[in-house]
């Protein structure tokens, strides 16, 4: 056993000059590379791509798309899917700007009900999707229905402008030369990496992805880690609503609309399989990134908004495809 | 070895609805001890792993851990006495690094919540080496393991937990002859540790070779429990077949004439390693093996199923090629998988959906349109034919018993042309009655000029229905008996020993 061993190993770190090496290496670092080509490509066909301004204007972006993704990351990880996260966007934003515009409570409150409003959606889904045993995409799928009709009922499909000065600090500030929604959502995927990495629910969190059948024998409460894993995402998807809602310095109906397909793309373009149990945030982010280069790419290329939808469809199919692959080769 | 028992269990009895399954059996182990326990199929093991592992409760009877009386109530209470179970690789997590795995269930930790990384490396080292994977590096990931070496995190991992008894289910039903060997040595070096270990095997060497004493189990009762220097693998063989069943030899008078398939230099990786057969048209061939011998592999891999790196295989005197199910079909050859529930049936549609599926061509326009009355007239003939008990072809399969379900697979692959059947494990889960209904059917299917390979794991049934037999073990051909030549005995002697 001890040859086969050192032998697999010593393959591992050659393998790439073999065919399925070389396949298996563009699976693993093909978001890294992808980057950079769609980067390269967008430079030379936009003159205006690689400005200051226009590099700023995609990390602002994507800030929201990014803490999205950072969630759905735990889910998927633990084998769940959650679609309801850019419902989740608006209907925290809803709530939060509404207790300030028509309860007239304070900001720091307001503040408070975004991230509250997104944890506890959170926990409904893992809740369904853990003690309950109902498949998550379906929880999700119908909850997504209900948050959005909750969205236009307490809206009454009426934006509301104009919110106080913590907001405009919050859309419009820099920490040095980084935007505050940047940076923030930046620091989620520092948090995202050492909650995955460096702690207990983590490595629990992987092993139930794994192999749950396997981590309920060793004594993890499986149930637990799931339900975790969904109020994480409702966190993260508060989190995006806020600095969103700053950004906009408003709230709009229809906020956080297709943002489960650009957060669960970026997911899976970086690496985190839908079979459960794979990923980290470093692909996460590079994910998220090939999102916001290409949705920036189509606008400053004026791409008409219909085929845009073409395109970023293919891309989710795409990356899908990858997945399937990985998951058959990477092994 | 110390003679100071570990865990005691007196008088333990199980019933299942309809059998007993455990009679007042009794067994006993000594702190460092290797314990064996053999028997047939359906003899009792898994139920009484099952209660020691706590994953079941007996219906009476004491157990005793240390000589304190213990109510084993689910899996986590006997792994917190000290009881663990190695899994076949099933329990282990492929995504996740050696350390990890070891010791997910008690990670070091450092301020609350943080993983101790330095610690559980350290940790997994020294655990690592007690089960002879000094070499492997605790960060390395699960899935580059071997069959053997992920049986060896395993046991590292329940010595992780401290566990004092360890119990194998046929643990090197997956393990080349080496990692055999590197096991063996491990088990040694825990008996020294002080460790427990019960050896569940049908492999009689191994028992031999490893085991203290060994413990037979034979329709739910305790044979004997016998120290292994002490009883000679004849007596052993004996006592797991019960007298009845030992001498009598099967005389098939039947006369069968050309051969109707033949295969011929089967290989598959190590799983199937130059197999070659053939059978007459009427005849049935028993395939006989146990779990791991590579039976079941043998009749995927003649359908199709499962991709042959080797080997022709000849039907009616012509060469065949056959890469895939549908290529098996097209040369008239049937399969009847050992998963009936979950391979062979829709078990959510009526009886009728299921017996027109493997060809549903015939009840078809041109176009592709089904002619539903056709399929009910198909299906009420075969009901009437297999006497298949049900109110109507179009009640729902998952409502009809285990041996009728079979008639519905039967009566599936009876409206193709099939000459060669492929049936593993067909009365699996079948009860008593029914299943001599089945062998009938069977021998009927043969009667009509058809080629049956017959496998199964009960050779007491392999003995006594096949026209000849063919014994695999670890990928070989480790015997093949014709007509009258052999017995239950020396078919389970040829599957366990390899003597031909």
């Amino acid at each position: 056993m001890k040859e086969t061993a050192a032998a697999r190993s010593a393959t591992d770190s050659t393998s790439i000059f073999s065919l399925r090496g070389t396949a298996q290496f563009l699976l693993k670092y093909g978001g890294y590379l992808m980057l950079l080509g769609l980067c390269i490509i967008f430079a030379l066909l936009s003159p205006t791509f690689l400005t200051k301004e226009n590099i700023i204007n995609i990390f602002l972006q994507t800030a929201a798309i990014g803490l999205v993704a950072i969630g759905v990351t735990f889910v998927i990880i633990a084998r769940g899917i959650d679609v309801s996260v850019g419902a989740i966007v608006a209907l925290a934003s809803v709530l939060g700007v509404g207790s300030m515009k028509t309860l007239n409570l304070p900001w720091f409150i307001s503040i408070l009900t975004i991230l509250v409003v997104g944890v506890l959606c959170g926990f409904v889904n893992g809740f369904s999707s853990s003690k309950l045993r109902m498949t998550s995409f379906l929880v999700t799928l119908a909850t997504l229905t209900v948050f959005r009709g909750l969205v236009l009922a307490i809206s009454r499909g009426k934006g509301w402008y104009g919110l106080p000065d913590f907001y405009d600090l919050l859309g419009s500030g820099f920490v040095g030369p980084i935007p505050n929604s940047v940076a923030i959502t930046l620091l989620g995927f520092v948090i995202g990496h050492v909650l995955l990495s460096k702690t207990v629910f983590g490595r629990q969190l992987y092993a139930v992805g794994g192999n749950p059948e396997a981590a309920r024998i060793q004594g993890i409460n499986v149930d637990r880690i799931i339900l975790l894993s969904f109020v994480i995402c409702g966190l993260f998807s508060g989190a995006a609503s806020l600095i969103l809602t700053a950004r906009l310095n408003a709230f709009t109906p229809l906020m956080g609309t297709g943002f489960e397909f650009s957060a669960i793309a970026a997911a899976v373009i970086g690496g985190v399989s839908l079979y459960g149990g794979e990923g980290n945030m470093a692909g996460v982010l590079v994910g998220v990134l090939i999102i916001g280069v290409i949705n920036n790419a189509l606008n400053l290329l004026s791409v008409s908004p219909f085929y845009q939808d073409v395109a970023r469809g293919l891309i989710i199919y795409v990356a899908v495809l990858l997945n399937t692959l990985r998951q058959r080769w990477g092994r | 070895m110390a003679d100071q028992t570990i865990l005691e269990l007196t008088d333990i009895s199980k019933h299942f609805p309809g059998v007993i399954a455990l009679d007042r059996v009794n067994f006993s182990l000594q702190k460092g001890e290797v314990h064996g326990i053999v028997g047939m199929n359906g003899a009792g093991k898994s139920t009484l792993m099952n209660i020691i592992g706590g994953v079941i409760q007996p219906d009476s009877g004491v157990i005793r851990i240390n000589g304190q009386m213990k109510q084993l109530t689910n899996p986590a209470e006997a792994q917190k006495l000290g009881i663990a179970f190695i899994h076949q690789e099933l329990s282990l997590f492929p995504n996740l690094d050696l350390a990890s795995n070891i010791f997910i269930y008690s990670l070091p930790r450092q301020l609350p919540g943080f993983v101790d990384d330095r610690k559980l490396e350290h940790w997994a080292q020294s655990v690592l080496e007690r089960v002879g994977l000094g070499h492997l590096k605790p960060k390395q990931k699960v899935s580059t393991l071997s069959p053997g070496e992920k049986q060896l995190v395993e046991i590292a991992r329940c010595l992780a937990q401290e566990a004092k008894i360890l119990v194998f289910d046929e643990p090197t039903s997956s393990l080349t002859g080496r990692e055999t060997e590197t096991l063996f040595g491990i088990i040694r070096e825990l008996k020294d540790q002080d460790v427990s270990i019960i050896y569940v095997s049908h492999r009689l060497e191994e028992v031999f070779k490893i085991c203290d004493r060994v413990t037979v189990l034979r329709d739910g009762k305790r044979v004997d429990t016998v120290r292994t220097n002490a009883i000679s693998r004849h007596d052993l063989v004996k006592m797991i077949l019960g007298h009845e069943a030992a001498d009598t030899a099967h005389i098939s008078r039947r006369e069968f004439d050309s051969v109707l398939f033949k295969a011929v230099g089967i290989r598959r990786g190590a799983v199937l390693q130059d197999i070659s057969l053939e059978i007459r048209r009427g005849e049935i061939l028993g395939l006989a093996g146990i779990l791991g011998s590579g039976r079941t592999e043998l009749g995927r891999s003649l359908f199709g199923l499962d991709r042959i790196d080797a080997g022709e295989i000849w039907i009616d005197g012509r060469k065949v090629r056959i890469r895939s199910p549908q290529d098996a079909i097209k040369n008239g050859i049937a399969f009847i998988t050992e998963n009936r529930r979950e391979e062979g049936l829709l078990a959510n549609k009526p009886v009728v959906d299921n017996i027109v599926l493997a060809n549903l061509r015939a009840y078809a326009s041109l176009l592709g349109w089904m002619h539903r009355s056709q399929e009910i007239r198909a299906a009420e003939q075969q009901k009437e034919k297999l006497n298949i008990a049900t109110p109507t072809v179009r009640r729902l399969v998952m409502y009809l018993s285990g041996g009728n379900q079979q008639k519905v697979v039967l009566g599936k692959w009876l409206e193709t042309s099939s000459r060669v059947w492929i049936m593993d494990e067909p009365t699996r889960g079948i009860d008593v009655g029914a299943k001599e209904e089945v062998y009938r059917l069977i021998r009927a299917i043969a009667d009509q000029g058809a080629a049956v390979i017959f496998i199964s794991s009960e050779i007491s049934e392999v003995a006594r229905f096949s026209d000849r037999v063919l014994v695999m073990r670890k990928g070989k051909v480790a015997g093949s008996f014709e007509a009258g030549t052999f017995t239950a005995e020396s078919i389970l002697i040829a599957a366990t020993e390899g003597v031909s």
